[in-house]
């Protein structure tokens, strides 16, 4: 995903500023890098770097640009890194084209190769780039008109895309076509704009014209002219006027960003695992080749860590532990050559997580990372890298982020399981058959519990406090449900394993308090048991997390959510905590607290 | 865009309350049901707005007229003789007329706020062709169930229960955004859902706008209770009129709404979240309490309670009556000691006889129900979940142990 933004104006102003207001309000669909197009005195001027908004303007000074028009881009990576040169816009060999782009262009290798046999040369390893030289070599080559140019190239270009291209040829229009991903129109009395998103512009104008499928637009500071790019025919629409408020935009029709990404779970999670990473074996082979294994992370990534040194253990036989990166100072005086560190970061940019990185490189320790944003920090100062693929998580509570990592984890797991002969052929396959399931198991969680947790949630919602208990690997899962609770519907939940709970937390336990068991059908389901019996004879309501069909434990619970058959064991902590995560999502609802955004927390924590 | 209200069905299901009027009717805090989705219709600018009416549908005319003490321009489209959902559609379908897109709303929908803006948010973000508003619902009887796909748009509307073991629990909410190709495959014979997934078939977008608050169907008598604490829930204000008299050792508890003309007496105890309204008369060392709402000239006597209830305009309750978790109907008597049972002994599920089936409510605490203009005679009894239709007498010292139908 990436977002797009264009404007075009009768007066002179510092448009810059304008574009990067626009952006800013995109910056949910990618911030990796960002740039500009825009003309003055008939030169087409770029402007772009690699960082967010917010560091890209403290370096240059985008916001003085000026002019008539100009275009705007803020990219999220998929194919080359992010870049200043694969940043957008991106320019013709004459430097008088420029576009930028939203989509992926799936015949473009082959329309690079035709462009660098006709002496086109490219500056960015990016789809987009062939774009402006395509434009190039019709109008330069060929003589054809601008439009009549862009309209032939997005006639051959397959896939999706949201382009606009502005040039110096035609210094007073902006041209626009899309396929697949979104464009939309807004009209000022003096000024166009267009943009992936409603919100770009919604506080300069609520006049709106919806592009679909398949049309090329003409913009230009007097008005807008639309046609079906493959029957040429004239299109006549009517703007209409929005009337929603700008922050419902961007998560389509789910109340909340939070039960959006739940609900992404999924796709995220089939993205990861269709997107084969060379970085793992080499990965896996380092930690089962290394001496002393630590893995790094805070909040949330914690949690996936904790499901990573147990599974190294596990599988590779090693000792290993997951240390919380603002503790590191503990483990210094173990680090050396032997050493892997493998820190696990959602944003890459865990200020906590990156100081200790960069001082266990110095000491000459390998750095191993699994992060979501491609290029960030973290990333730069690492050996290896396995990328999740979970896309922009704009919610603070971690939810698809925490399965990415968790299922990183796994992979890495399966992969040491077979090189240290832990799992046998057989074993590693069935293993392999039920991690590429994930997606379609995590689906049915979904729908299976979801109004469940629900109605949980209305009991839940009453009280103050709670506890959740796992042993073995869910204990994470119980520790993760715990911080989703506390982080997003302010109750206080504390997370113990649960045979440790006798020695403490159960003096706590009164008349209908509630406690989360999670309990799969594995080893650990006879001492959950127990510990179930043990709370419910002070007067606890149980709700268990657990393996459907599972009747010993359906009898306990006064309220039980489901994962399907087969998952108790094998990769259990990714379907196990789907139901917590529903279940502390309805809890803040039913409370009225502020989902996305919870007091006193932040997406991601840059100080120390 | 124009708004559509389907409120032509017979709510059968909803006997005896909807003998004598429309379930859109039904009054809850002194208004309409219709008369809330109206107000919110005009709240997100939908003022052009089309009443598909049926049964008992001067009633809804008579007192909406065309809308002009509402705020919105309101006309009316009679289904006739004719049934159902398809047939009210059908029946919109002239006014609707040269126009692309319109929102059809049910009309026996209680909710929180904002659901119709949540489905116009849904529509225009999503640039979808379509849009429906999709709820949570746990037991999801007889909705329609819609499955959706990751990233919450529609796969397949108006699923029948138990297709599938691993079903979605989403429902429809009963507010869409509808493109008029629908009137074609609703004329081929198509119902709503089956009209929706052709034009998914046929390559529409159709967006879900998902609501996660609280949303109720009326669709059982007991809903109606559940309707009436969900809106009483949502009072955050005690107001009461200027004209109201009050007695001494009247105790008022969180929010009391009370009406112009009315008189508590002295010893009443009003525990809210409550509404009284207009012209009624609650007599002393009453107790009122846990979300009732209380229509207009009715009268409580003297040492009765009433516990999370609805009493219709005129409903007497006389002295020393119990009134918990119960529905009474306009004008109806109940005479001095009457007990209205809302437990099991021993505290179990309470079933109602729905259409001649007993139907588990889900309720460990649910009353009666009683018609209009009913005669309940001195000292009755009353066993939880027992319908009395309109117009009944019951003689004195009766235990109403199974429904009364006419």
């Amino acid at each position: 995903m990436c977002g797009i933004v264009g404007i075009v104006q009768q007066q002179e102003t510092k448009i810059g500023k304008t574009i990067i207001e626009a952006l800013t309000k995109l910056e949910y669909r990618g911030y990796d890098s960002v740039g500009i197009a825009s003309i003055l005195d008939n030169k087409v001027l770029i402007t772009k770097d690699q960082g967010k908004i917010s560091e890209v303007t403290e370096r240059i000074d985008i916001n003085k640009i000026k002019g008539k028009i100009a275009i705007g881009h803020t990219r999220w990576a998929t194919h080359g890194p992010p870049t200043k040169e694969n940043a957008h816009p991106h320019i013709d060999c004459s430097g008088e084209i420029s576009v930028i782009h939203n989509g992926i262009i799936e015949n473009f290798r082959a329309l690079k190769e035709e462009l660098l046999n006709q002496g086109h040369s490219f500056q960015s390893e990016t789809d987009t780039e062939i774009i402006p030289h395509m434009i190039e070599q019709l109008v330069k080559k060929e003589g054809v008109s601008l439009k009549e140019a862009i309209i032939q190239v997005v006639r051959r270009i397959e896939g999706t895309f949201a382009i606009c291209v502005v040039s110096s040829i035609e210094p007073d229009k902006i041209f626009c076509a899309k396929r697949d991903s979104p464009l939309v129109i807004g009209i000022n009395s003096d000024r166009m704009f267009c943009a992936s998103d409603i919100p770009a512009f919604l506080d300069k104008t609520r006049k709106v014209v919806l592009l679909h499928d398949d049309e090329f637009v003409t913009l230009s500071s007097k008005g807008y002219e639309i046609i079906d790019f493959n029957t040429m025919e004239k299109i006549q629409r009517k703007p209409h006027i929005v009337s929603w408020k700008p922050e419902m935009a961007q998560k389509a029709g789910f109340p909340h960003f939070m039960l959006k990404e739940i609900h992404e779970q999924p796709n995220s999670l089939a993205d990861y695992i269709r997107i084969k990473q060379p970085s793992l074996t080499r990965i896996a082979e380092k930690i089962y080749k290394a001496e002393k294994i630590f893995l790094l992370a805070a909040g949330t990534a914690h949690y996936s860590t904790l499901t990573g040194e147990h599974l190294i253990r596990r599988y590779a036989k090693k000792s290993c532990s997951s240390i919380i990166a603002s503790e590191y100072d503990s483990i210094t005086s173990l680090i050396d050559e032997d050493t892997v560190i493998l820190p696990v970061s959602q944003s890459g940019e865990t200020m906590d997580t990156i100081m200790a990185i960069k001082s266990a490189k110095e000491l000459g320790a390998s750095i191993l990372s699994a992060v979501n944003v491609i290029g960030s920090t973290i990333t730069r100062h690492s050996e290896e890298v396995l990328y999740l693929y979970a896309g922009p998580e704009i919610g603070v509570a971690a939810t698809k982020t925490y399965t990415a990592q968790t299922i990183a984890m796994w992979d890495i797991g399966l992969e040491l399981g077979k090189l240290s002969g832990e799992l046998n052929n057989s074993e590693y396959s069935a293993a392999r058959k039920l991690f590429q399931e994930i997606p379609t198991v995590v689906k049915q969680t979904i729908v299976r519990n979801e109004s469940r947790a629900n109605h949980i949630a209305s009991w839940f919602a009453k009280k103050n406090s709670s506890f959740y208990l796992g042993r073995g690997l869910n204990l994470q899962t119980a520790n993760e449900g715990a911080l989703k609770m506390k982080e997003i519907a302010y109750i206080h939940s504390e997370s113990y394993p649960a045979g440790e709970s006798k020695h403490g937390p159960i003096a706590l336990v009164e008349e209908d308090y509630p406690v989360v068991f999670v309990v799969p059908k594995d080893q650990t389901n006879k001492k959950m048991i127990s510990n179930i019996m043990e709370m419910k004879a002070r007067g606890a309501t149980a709700i268990v997390v657990m393996e459907e069909g599972d009747r010993d434990v359906e009898d306990l619970a006064k309220w039980k959510l489901e994962i399907p058959k087969g998952y108790s064991e094998m990769l259990s902590t990714i379907p196990f905590i789907i139901p917590l995560q529903h279940l502390a999502y309805y809890t803040a609802v039913r409370k009225g607290c502020s989902v996305d955004t919870p007091k006193n927390l932040s997406k991601t924590l840059t100080v120390l | 865009m124009k708004a559509v209200i389907l409120a032509g069905g017979k709510g059968i299901d909803l006997f005896p309350l909807t003998q004598t009027r429309p379930k859109p009717m039904i009054t809850l805090l002194g208004k309409p049901i219709l008369e809330y989705l109206i107000k919110e219709l005009k709240e997100v600018g939908l003022t052009d707005i089309l009443i598909v009416t049926g049964y008992k549908g001067e009633q809804i005319r008579n007192y909406f007229g065309k809308g002009k003490d509402f705020g919105v321009c309101i006309h009316y489209a009679d289904q006739g003789d004719k049934e159902g959902i398809v047939a009210a559609i059908l029946a919109a379908e002239e006014y609707i007329n040269d126009d692309s897109r319109f929102l059809l709303l049910f009309s026996d929908i209680v909710s929180e706020k904002g659901l119709i803006q949540r489905t116009l948010n849904a529509y225009e973000n999503t640039q979808s062709d379509m849009t429906m508003t999709l709820t949570l619902q746990g037991d999801t009887g007889n909705f329609g169930i819609v499955e959706i796909d990751s990233m919450g748009m529609v796969k397949k509307a108006g699923i029948k229960t138990a297709e599938l073991s691993s079903r979605s629990k989403y429902v429809d909410a009963g507010c869409f955004i509808i493109k008029t190709d629908i009137f074609e495959e609703i004329r081929n014979g198509a119902s709503l859902g089956q009209a929706i997934n052709n034009r998914i078939e046929k390559g529409d977008k159709v967006a879900a706008a998902i609501w996660e608050k609280e949303w109720i169907d009326i669709g059982k008598p007991w809903n109606i209770i559940e309707a009436n604490k969900l809106l009483l829930s949502k009072v955050k204000e005690t107001r009461i009129a200027s004209d109201v008299i009050i007695g001494a050792n009247v105790e008022l508890k969180n929010s009391v709404i009370i009406e112009s003309g009315t008189e508590i007496s002295s010893g009443a105890v009003l525990n809210g979240p409550l509404y009284i309204g207009p012209n009624s008369y609650i007599g002393n060392n009453t107790l009122v309490r846990d979300h009732c709402s209380i229509g207009e000239g009715t009268i409580v006597g003297f040492g009765s309670e009433i516990k999370n209830s609805v009493l219709f305009e005129g409903a007497k309750i006389f002295g020393l009556c119990y009134v918990g978790d119960s529905v009474i109907g306009k004008n109806t008597i109940l005479s001095s000691g009457v007990i209205t049972v809302n437990t099991e002994t021993p505290r179990k599920e309470i079933e109602m006889d729905v259409g001649g089936k007993a139907l588990s409510t889900g309720l460990t605490k649910l009353g009666a129900i009683i018609g209009d203009n009913c005669e309940i005679g001195v000292n009755c009894l009353i066993c939880p979940g027992r319908k009395i239709a309109s117009g009944s007498v019951v003689s004195s010292g009766t235990s109403v142990k199974t429904d009364i139908k006419n």
